[in-house]
Parts: C-alpha cells; sequence; structure tokens
C-alpha cells in the first residue's frame, strides 16, 4: 500500500490533490491507475495514497480458482454517541469477534483522538485502530503547529476525506464526538466516507437495539447522570439483544476541559460459576509420583576451521 | 372421497412442465407487533402496502379476526396473506359446520397456519408472509407466531421484520406481566414510533386490535406524533459554516 498523506497539510484526499481539474468521483476508482501515471509524469512532491489497483485482474482470476481470503476480525459491535446540556457521553460495548468467536471479550472500542474528542468504532478492528491512530497523530502535529485546542470538524473533516479516498474498502463505521470551543458535537462517519451531525448516533450490528433505546427515551438537555444512564442502558440493549455485541459497558463523558473515561463502567456479564477458592494452587497440592533428572547435554564442539581467507 | 381443501392443492403446473412458484413478494407489508396484556392480547400493525420502494396502498388492514377467539396479524406478500384468510374461512366453516358447541381456539389456528405454511415451503411454494396469531380461550391468553418457513413458537411479546430488531429490544426491556390495557397501547405506541422513525417501510397510519374473552375490536387508523425539533436537525453545520 502506498505511503499516507503528509503531517503539516490539513489532508484532503490525496487522489483528489494531485487529480487537477475534471476528474468525476466515479473516477476515483481509476484514480490509482490514472494517477500513477500522472504522478510519474509529473515532479509533485506530494505523497502518495489510496490503493493501487494494478493486481486486480491477479486477484479476481484467483478467486475464481477458488483462492479463501482470510476473515477480518471485526468488531461486531454496539456503539453510541448522545449530546447533554455540558457535552458528549460516547459509548461502546467490549466484544470483538472473528465471525462466530470472540476473539477479545473485553476490547476498548473508545478511541482518543485528542484530549477533548474520542471516537468509537466500529467495523474491522484493524481498520478503526489505524484510521483513529493516524488521525490523532495528524491532529496533534496540527495543534502544534496553530497553537490551539483541536475542534471536532477538523477530526471529521480528516476521517472522511481518508475514507472516501478509499472508496468503502477501509471498513470503519465511527462515532466520534467531543467537546472544543465551539461547543458538543456529536457526527456518525461512515465506510465510504460520508457523515452526519446528530443528537443522538448508534453504530454497529447492535445499532437498531440501541437506537430503539435511544428513539423512545431521548430528549434534549439530560444531566450527566441521566446521560450516562442512558447511555448504558442502550449499550445494555445490545449486548443483551444482538448476537455480535457483548460483556461490558465502556463510556466515555467528554464536557468542557475535561474529559472522563470510564472503563468498564457496568460488568453485566460476569462469570457465573468462580471457585471460592480461587486459581492459585500453591506448591505441595500435585502428588509428585517419581522423578528424573536429565542433565542437558552439552553443546557438541565446533570443528576445528582455519582462519578466513583475506 | 376426502373433501380436498383448498390449502391442499398443488402448486399450478402448466402443461409445458414449468412450475409456478412465489420467488419474491411483489406487494409487502411491514412489521406486526403483539403482546400479551391482563385482559388478553393486543397487537399493533401500520396501514401501509409497499410494492418495491413505493408506497403503493395506504390503507391496507393487516390485522384480521379468525372465527371468535383469535386475531391473525401479517407481515410480507398481501396476496399470501388474502390467499391464508380465504383458508382460514373455510377452516371456520367447517368447524361451524360441525354445530357441536365447540370452536376453534387460537392453539389449534396456530397450529393449522404452521402446517399450511411449513409444506408449502416444503414444495419450493412458500406463503412469503411472517404471521402473528393471537387469542384468549377460556380465560387462557395465547400469542404466537409463525414465519414463511413454518418456524413457529410462542411468546409473551412477538414482532415481525423489523420490528424484530427494534421493538423486540423495548419489549424485553419493558413487559411485564398483567400490563394494564392503558399501559400496553403505550408500550405498543413507543414501539411503533420507534418503527415509524427507523424502518423506511412504516407509514404515520396504525391500527391497534385487541382480543379479549369478550370479543375482537380492531380500532380506526390514527396517526402517532413525532418529534423532529432537536437542536442538531435545525442546523447541523453550526460548528463549521460552510463545511459539509
Amino acid at each position: 500500500m502506498r505511503q499516507r498523506s503528509i503531517p503539516l497539510a490539513v489532508v484532503s484526499g490525496p487522489i483528489r490533490a494531485t487529480n487537477g481539474g475534471g476528474l468525476k468521483a466515479s473516477d476515483s476508482f481509476f484514480a490509482g491507475e490514472l494517477w500513477g501515471r500522472m504522478a510519474k509524469a509529473s515532479v509533485d512532491a506530494r505523497t502518495k495514497g489510496g490503493f493501487s489497483f494494478d493486481l486486480y485482474q491477479r486477484n479476481e482470476m484467483l478467486l475464481k480458482k477458488g483462492l479463501q481470503l482470510p476473515k477480518f476480525r471485526k468488531t461486531g459491535t454496539t456503539i453510541v454517541g448522545l449530546v447533554f446540556q455540558d457535552g458528549v457521553i460516547l459509548g461502546a460495548d467490549t466484544r470483538a469477534t472473528e465471525g462466530p468467536i470472540v476473539a477479545d471479550k473485553n476490547c476498548e472500542k473508545i478511541h482518543y483522538i485528542a484530549p477533548n474528542i474520542y471516537c468509537c468504532g466500529a467495523g474491522t478492528a484493524a481498520d478503526t485502530e489505524a484510521v483513529t491512530d493516524m488521525i490523532s497523530s495528524q491532529l496533534q502535529l496540527h495543534r502544534y503547529a496553530t497553537g490551539r485546542e483541536s475542534r471536532v470538524v477538523t477530526a471529521l473533516t480528516l476521517l472522511k476525506s481518508h475514507l472516501f479516498g478509499y472508496q468503502g474498502h477501509v471498513s470503519a463505521a465511527l462515532v466520534l464526538g467531543g467537546v472544543d470551543v465551539t461547543g458538543p458535537h456529536l457526527h456518525t462517519v461512515y465506510p465510504h466516507g460520508s457523515a452526519d451531525t446528530l443528537p443522538f448516533a448508534t453504530m454497529g450490528s447492535g445499532s437498531l437495539a440501541a437506537m430503539a433505546v435511544f428513539e423512545s427515551k431521548f430528549r434534549e438537555g439530560l444531566t450527566k447522570d441521566e446521560g450516562i444512564k442512558l447511555v448504558s442502558e442502550a449499550i445494555c440493549s445490545g449486548i443483551f439483544n444482538d448476537l455480535g455485541s457483548g460483556s461490558n459497558v465502556d463510556v466515555c463523558v467528554i464536557t468542557k476541559g475535561q474529559t472522563e473515561y470510564l472503563r468498564n463502567h457496568q460488568l453485566p456479564n460476569p462469570r457465573t460459576y468462580t471457585s471460592t477458592r480461587g486459581y492459585n494452587f500453591t506448591k505441595g497440592h500435585t502428588e509428585v509420583l517419581t522423578t528424573k533428572v536429565t542433565p542437558l547435554k552439552s553443546k557438541k564442539q565446533a570443528a576445528e576451521v582455519d582462519a578466513m581467507e583475506e | 372421497m376426502e373433501l380436498q381443501t383448498l390449502a391442499m392443492k398443488d402448486a399450478t403446473i402448466v402443461d409445458d412442465g414449468t412450475t409456478e412458484r412465489t420467488s419474491y413478494p411483489y406487494v409487502t407489508g411491514t412489521s406486526v407487533i403483539g403482546m400479551k396484556y391482563k385482559e388478553g392480547v393486543i397487537m399493533a400493525a401500520d396501514t401501509g402496502g409497499s410494492y418495491g420502494s413505493t408506497l403503493r396502498y395506504k390503507s391496507v388492514e393487516r390485522i384480521k379476526p379468525i372465527g371468535k377467539h383469535s386475531l391473525l396479524g401479517a407481515s410480507g406478500e398481501i396476496s399470501d396473506f388474502q390467499e391464508i384468510l380465504r383458508y382460514l374461512d373455510e377452516l371456520i366453516l367447517y368447524d361451524n359446520m360441525w354445530d357441536d358447541g365447540n370452536s376453534l381456539g387460537p392453539k389449534e389456528v396456530h397450529n393449522y397456519l404452521t402446517r399450511v405454511m411449513y409444506n408449502r415451503r416444503n414444495k419450493f411454494d412458500p406463503l412469503w408472509n411472517s404471521l402473528v396469531l393471537g387469542g384468549v380461550k377460556n380465560g387462557q391468553k395465547y400469542l404466537g407466531m409463525v414465519s414463511m418457513n413454518g418456524t413457529h413458537f410462542e411468546d409473551n411479546h412477538v414482532a415481525t421484520g423489523f420490528g424484530n430488531h427494534l421493538a423486540r429490544p423495548i419489549l424485553r426491556a419493558e413487559w411485564h406481566e398483567d400490563l394494564s390495557f392503558e399501559e400496553a397501547v403505550k408500550l405498543m405506541e413507543k414501539c411503533l414510533l420507534v418503527l415509524l422513525y427507523r424502518d423506511r417501510s412504516a407509514i404515520n397510519k396504525f391500527q391497534v386490535a385487541k382480543i379479549t374473552e369478550e370479543g375482537v375490536t380492531i380500532s380506526q387508523p390514527y396517526a402517532l406524533k413525532t418529534y423532529w425539533g432537536f437542536s442538531a436537525f435545525q442546523n447541523p453545520s453550526k460548528g463549521a459554516v460552510g463545511s459539509w
């Protein structure tokens, strides 16, 4: 995969940057090829981006021959966000699935973007991690360059441009929330690069169950405790009604000047049976029947060799 | 000779050896929600019939009384629902002709529907519906569901289609034994409102039906109040004027 965008500029799709005028959005699928030729021709110092589709034909041929692509680890998920009177509250479950198996029982789906901006991620776990980490670094450099607190719309624009450039192949569905000088903001970003601004949002496989809770109980101007309670209820609805979501509830409360990251705020799925005696077995629990000690053989002597020829 | 009922006829076989069978639905109804309450069973559905992505019919009654003791609600292909009503008409008629003082209850109708749906699916010619069957007989409340492949079960609250994803979570959290009629309607309207917001084939014209030991009441169609006044909806790009 080609290199990513350079940090200092506020990046819009690198594909668009090098295309000049006239190319339609539908052309960006082939822009990789076209762009490749143009970049060689021009003396453009800007770094490359987007997928290279050179191997597309070969991949199609392999698939026809029966090649099995490796499975993605997805975060079949419930992620939510809502705006309350002082800011934004984000919530997420903690189950990461690999097909029908739970790969991680307690993963972190609320990612750090800036001290005042956090982002929940649903979809392919690697994609959400990479994309949020990348935008987080870009924002930090931007903060150094401008000397100001980051704004949510900046993170939003960076995410949108990046995801659009990859034409939906970066499977990251995000709930982005934060509080900046202009106030509290909550956005959803879809894998193809579109975004919405909403008072409350849910994404992931459990989004319908969580949205049912929000649509029936949300109102504007909730207090912090009411907001946390509603978010937890929505995530629990996803955890118990959706098979792709489960385990615990993570909550993140962002207000002006302060962020509270409540990791495992609720643990509604405890182990049913635990041994009261604990699971540490001290020496002496197992009866020793026989003992046999075999010394490790010493290494063979290296054969005599002549000194290397100069 | 055995009386051959309508339901036992084969899938239409045309002379050239091809068979006509249902492969996809045309005019469809969206979710139906049902739940038990103190005196009986309450069921609700909107009155829309969509033709693909067009809202073709806006006054389709998707909940009908069956005999003395049952209510049937259906989502999916409307013509198949009408066919099922014909089968049930015949069933109830033959039952009445026995004139023995007994009448088919909801459990029996549910079982009959299950057999019809399952046998049709085995002939690769399904009736493209998800049916909700509710009723009260001799004080016993009954609420069950049959899907187009014959899967059937009984529960305190059921929903078809989108209702499974949007209404069932609410019902699982908030339904409890012995709801009063007003509470049940309130809970039902909560679910219907979420469906109205989030199901693209739902329309704002609902019928709520209830069945008790006394009989069936199907309400006139009415609309729910929706709220669109969130400040984020008024000005989405407030934070950065000129952004998209």
